[in-house]
């Protein structure tokens, strides 16, 4: 049995500067529990 | 110190979450390539071999960033709908970014996902009035049905699952509906997964 993986893509326009685009992302995604840092190595693991 | 091999970053052994945050972020802010490609992100509960993907200049104007978010065959294992928790990030995502947006959503379908996505950038102009587009009423997006495919029909190539496109005054017009919007799976076939709004 085949199990496709699934691709999420958001695209922004230029309105969007790129610190505030990273700033509210992190705020949404840490409101989500999910951290913009790579899992491996994690200290608490 | 940011230790970058091509786009992929490495984090020091030591140091601490926020530590770490602040230096992906400054890989991110710095960053003059295609942009940063987080493998293994912290998804909490959607953990597994995934990778966030933040690209730059995408495609060119009009769209600046490209967030790709890659959810592998572990999440259905684990029993996990991407709709279910995957959209609810997104809709935050949307909301709280306020610009022009494009969204898709597909299953490994990067070639026709481009071409489909390159023929709307070479009329930007014409985005201000492109409406949004379930993914049935494009004729070049298409579900398979059950059966018609050779072999897996997740195989095919030929899955694709929606593709929005929202303008800042459908981003305003949208956000107070959004915040109360139950986002659902719905199965459009038998033994095909297909997803909707």
């Amino acid at each position: 049995m085949s199990i496709p993986g699934q691709v999420v893509v958001l695209y922004t326009s230029s309105e969007v500067k790129r610190e505030e685009l990273w700033q509210r992302l992190e705020v949404v995604m840490e409101a989500h529990g999910k951290l913009l840092v790579p899992k491996k190595g994690y200290p608490n693991d | 110190m940011i230790d970058v091999d091509g786009d992929t970053i490495f984090l020091p052994e030591e140091g601490t979450v926020d530590e770490w945050k602040h230096i992906v972020k400054q890989a991110f802010l710095q960053a003059k390539g295609e942009g940063i490609v987080i493998f293994d992100p912290d998804w909490g509960d959607l953990y597994g071999p995934d990778f966030l993907a933040i690209l730059l200049q995408f495609c060119g104007p009009p769209w600046a960033y490209s967030i790709e978010m890659s959810f592998e065959a572990h999440l259905f294992w684990q029993g996990k709908r991407l709709c279910d928790e995957v959209m609810e990030l997104c809709k935050d995502i949307f909301i709280h970014i306020p610009c022009d947006f494009g969204f898709a959503c597909h299953k490994y379908l990067y070639e026709r996902h481009l071409r489909i996505f390159k023929s709307f950038k070479k009329n930007a102009k014409a985005l201000r009035f492109v409406p949004t587009m379930p993914a049935e009423d494009d004729p070049d997006y298409w579900i398979v049905e059950e059966g018609s495919a050779k072999g897996t029909f997740w195989g095919a190539g030929s899955v694709p699952v929606w593709f929005y496109l929202l303008n800042q005054e459908r981003y305003e017009a949208s956000k107070p509906y959004l915040w109360n919007l139950a986002i659902e799976e719905i199965e459009r076939f038998p033994g095909l997964k297909g997803y909707g709004v």
